[in-house]
Order: C-alpha cells, then sequence, then structure tokens
C-alpha cells in the first residue's frame, strides 16, 4: 500500500521536471538579433497573448446547455526592449474575460466573449474571439475538436508616452484536447496549429510592422465539476513564444 | 474487480497528481514570454581596413538600410530621405547612396542630432534611432574610419578629368562634393539649403562666410575653390556646379 502511495509521490518531481523543460523550451539559444527581428518577436509575443484559446474541459456537452465562465489569464514578465530603448508598454499581470458558450445541438458548443472599445489608462482595445467546438466520449475518456479565432485592435502609447500607436491582431487556430474524467476530477491535454496576422502602426514615425506567422500549441489542464460548476487550471504553452496559465470557474445550465 | 482498499488508494493518488500539477501551476513555472528583448544586438565584426567590401557593405546593410531603401519600405518612418538607398555604395541615377552618408557621418550624426543648414526646418535624428539596431563602439569607430578613407579620396581627387563641358564638369563635381549635404540636384539636402539657382559667386560668399568649425571646412577643395571664385569665378568649379545645377 505505502509502496503504492510512494509511486504517486514520485510523480510530483516528475511534474516538476516537465514543467520546467516547457518553460525553459520558451527560451531559445541567445543570439543577435536586429531590431525588426524583435519587433517581430514581440508582435507575436502579444498576439500569442490574446489569442483566445479558451481553458475549458473536453467533451461533449448536453444539448442546450449555457455555460457562463470567467478568466483569468495570467501574463507572464515580457521584454519590451527593441534596439536601445524598453517600449513603454503596460501590460496587466491578468488579463480578464468573461466568455459564453451555448451547445445548440448535443456535442456541439458555440461560444464567445467580447471586451468594447472602452478607453482604460490611456489604452482602447476592442478584442472579441469566437469558438466552435465538437466533443465525443463518454465515462472516462472524452474529448473535443476546436476551431477558435480572435480579432484585436488596440490603441494606446506603446512606443512613447505621448504618441498613439495601434497594433492589430487577428488569429484562427484549430486544437485536439483529450481528457481522463475520474469522479470530479478530469485531466486533460491537447495540441493545436493556429495562425496570425499581426500589425504594429507607430504613431510618431508612421512606420507599419506587419507580421504573420503559423505556430504550434499545446495545452495541459486540471478540471473539477462539481455541479454546474466547473474550475480549470491550464497550461497554455504556445511554441517558442510564450507559456502561460489560465483560470477558469464555469456556470452552466 | 477493484477493492474498496485499492479503489480508494487510486483516488488519493489521483488526487495528488491533481494536487501536483495544481502546485506546479501556482508557482508558475511555466510561465514565460521569449521576446529577443534580452539578446545582444547583431554584431559586425571588421578586422583590417574597413571597407564597403570588407565589413562596411554588411554594417550598413544591416544597421542603415533597414529603413534607407527606395522606395520606402512600410517599416520606415514616413519622413526618410527619399533618394537615399543604402543598400548600395556607389550612387547611380537619382538615387544616392552610401558614399552620400560620409558627409552626415563625418557631422557626428551618429552622436548627435544634426541642425546644420541655413535652409534646415527639419532636424536630423541621430543615427540610428532609438528602436534600431544599435551600434557597438567598435563599429562606430570602423563607420568613421571608413568615413575618413571616403572623404579623404574625395579631397585628393584634385585634377578629375574635367572635360571642359561645364554642365558635365559641374555634375561630376557636385557629386563629389556637394550632394552628401545639398541633395541630388541641389534641391535640398536633409543637412543644408537648397542650391539650386545660385550663381557660382554666391556659392562662393556662403562658403568663405562659413566660420572655421563649420563642416564645410572638412572639404578643403571647396575652400580652395570659392577661394579662386571669389577673385575670378569664369571657368571656375563652382561656376560649373551652377550650370549643372541650372539644368536640374
Amino acid at each position: 500500500m505505502f509502496k503504492h502511495i510512494g509511486k504517486q509521490f514520485s510523480i510530483f518531481p516528475r511534474r516538476i521536471f516537465i514543467c520546467a523543460l516547457a518553460a525553459l523550451a520558451t527560451i531559445n539559444a541567445a543570439h543577435a538579433v536586429t531590431s525588426l527581428e524583435q519587433i517581430d518577436r514581440l508582435g507575436e509575443v502579444y498576439g500569442a497573448v490574446l489569442d483566445y484559446r479558451p481553458a475549458s474541459i473536453p467533451g461533449p456537452r448536453p444539448q442546450g446547455q449555457v455555460e457562463v465562465a470567467a478568466e483569468a489569464d495570467l501574463v507572464p514578465s515580457i521584454n519590451n526592449r527593441i534596439g536601445a530603448k524598453i517600449e513603454p508598454v503596460q501590460t496587466s499581470p491578468v488579463i480578464g474575460r468573461v466568455r459564453m458558450d451555448w451547445s445548440p445541438i448535443s456535442g456541439v458548443r458555440l461560444g464567445g466573449y467580447l471586451i468594447p472599445p472602452v478607453t482604460v489608462m490611456n489604452t482602447k482595445a476592442l478584442l472579441y474571439g469566437l469558438q466552435a467546438e465538437y466533443g465525443w466520449g463518454e465515462n472516462k475518456i472524452r474529448s473535443s475538436a476546436r476551431i477558435h479565432m480572435t480579432h484585436g485592435n488596440i490603441e494606446g502609447p506603446f512606443s512613447a508616452a505621448d504618441t498613439s500607436d495601434q497594433f492589430f491582431l487577428d488569429a484562427s487556430g484549430i486544437d485536439l484536447r483529450s481528457g481522463w474524467f475520474v469522479e470530479k476530477w478530469v485531466m486533460y491535454a491537447g495540441i493545436g496549429l493556429g495562425n496570425n496576422r499581426t500589425q504594429f502602426r507607430m504613431g510618431a514615425d508612421g512606420a507599419v510592422i506587419d507580421g504573420s506567422h503559423v505556430y504550434r500549441y499545446a495545452m495541459a489542464g486540471v478540471g473539477w465539476k462539481n455541479g454546474p460548476w466547473t474550475l480549470v487550471a491550464e497550461q497554455q504553452h504556445t511554441l517558442n513564444y510564450l507559456s502561460n496559465v489560465i483560470f477558469t470557474v464555469t456556470y452552466g445550465f | 474487480m477493484a477493492s474498496d482498499a485499492q479503489y480508494k488508494m487510486f483516488n488519493m493518488g489521483t488526487l495528488l497528481n491533481v494536487i501536483s500539477v495544481a502546485v506546479c501551476l501556482a508557482l508558475a513555472g511555466c510561465m514565460g514570454a521569449d521576446t529577443r528583448g534580452s539578446e545582444a544586438p547583431y554584431h559586425v565584426l571588421i578586422s583590417g581596413t574597413p571597407t564597403w567590401t570588407n565589413g562596411i557593405g554588411e554594417l550598413v546593410s544591416k544597421k542603415c538600410a533597414v529603413c534607407h531603401q527606395v522606395p520606402r519600405l512600410p517599416t520606415s518612418p514616413t519622413n526618410v530621405p527619399t533618394d537615399l538607398d543604402l543598400r548600395y555604395e556607389k550612387t547611380s541615377g537619382a538615387i544616392r547612396s552610401a558614399e552620400d552618408i560620409a558627409a552626415p557621418l563625418s557631422l557626428g550624426i551618429l552622436q548627435h542630432a544634426l541642425s546644420y543648414g541655413m535652409n534646415s526646418t527639419i532636424p536630423v535624428r541621430a543615427m540610428p534611432l532609438s528602436y534600431s539596431t544599435p551600434l557597438y563602439t567598435d563599429e562606430i569607430t570602423a563607420l568613421e574610419t571608413w568615413t575618413a578613407n571616403v572623404i579623404s579620396a574625395e579631397n585628393a581627387n584634385t585634377s578629375p578629368a574635367l572635360s571642359g563641358n561645364a554642365i558635365a564638369d559641374g555634375a561630376l563635381l557636385f557629386k563629389r562634393h556637394c550632394q552628401g549635404c545639398h541633395g541630388m540636384y541641389g534641391a535640398g539636402g536633409v543637412v543644408n539649403r537648397a542650391l539650386r539657382g545660385y550663381t557660382g559667386p554666391t556659392i562662393a560668399t556662403y562658403i568663405l562666410a562659413t566660420s572655421t568649425s563649420h563642416p564645410m571646412h572638412n572639404w578643403p577643395l571647396l575652400m580652395q575653390f570659392a577661394t579662386a571664385c571669389n577673385t575670378n569665378c569664369t571657368g571656375n568649379q563652382l561656376e560649373a556646379i551652377a550650370a549643372y545645377l541650372a539644368t536640374q
């Protein structure tokens, strides 16, 4: 019996190790860069930050179910240096979203979120995301295939205090997630492929920097479901760009 | 079939797994963003005498020509000079190229903004811009050495193959001694006045009126031309330059 418990405990450092590897994977071997590479990369990182990939457990939902979820997307510290300059981008350590999903027929889930263009701290952001998901499976193993898209238009003083710059994002992706359900607990993981177009317009200089990338991403999460409530903690990893964590509270009815 | 004890143990194991993942996430061990902001700027190492083919070409292409191209790139500032393409060493046709930046480099554009020029309305910002790829000290030294060599070669060329045709000679002289600051066709450069429409004696008067600290004095041949023109400008190089500019 204790041997068995010991085995379970032994998984703990292994997870830490895997976690550390995932963090290290975001850091490429250092090599010399040009400012255009830095600008392009910074756009990609912010694109990944804003990409709408809601944290939710996979699997089918019953027909007619509506889910309302509050998400807290933890944003890591971002180095905004370009050339010899630290760009004065103000990034919130947490991005909050309220999303809503609906299952018009069993297994299918449609949803999205919207942040209206309200100016806060000199920054005006219009952001919305949509997703369509098909879930299948019963009992212990359940899966979902999902497509999602994000549109963002953010205006603010990103390059200097007294200028108005703009950042545009159009992103979309497709992913597959599978989860292992044990009573109230769910552990799941998935992989996906995304692509985006970013554009940064400097207000003062008039420079326009376009970016377009295809990227792979993966996620792993833990969910706890109790009646209409579901709590989810999900690790997301956008290969080469970003690792972030999302916490979600969902109420379904 | 699992016994109750095994079933409970299985649940405990699952719970431990869940807790371990949650702790791992809570520790935020998997948070990070690779913007390349912490990486060292691109560095061009030059050994020996810096020439266009020995390092300067790569340096200027990588760190200057990312903005200074014709036609203007969308990624360039809107007020970048429209007749300067630093992908090339030699000026050809209507587009100035790297040999023409010897003048602003000698005026210290790598250290400070330039505000020379009586007609200059737009101060020229120090290069590279703060958000551009920075220059290392040894790269600045190499650029200054190359600049000095370019200017020295221009000044050493005291007997240009003048054809006797004032317009053709004027074009050659203007390209060699003037357009770096005064722009193509004398239309006004980024740091100085438009010369188009001036006569030889007028140009000479302006040149001789400058103080010895004025960057014009870096071009001693010009001072000689002006001194000679001030006495008798017939057939003088400044007359040729004025004749050329009158055709532009």
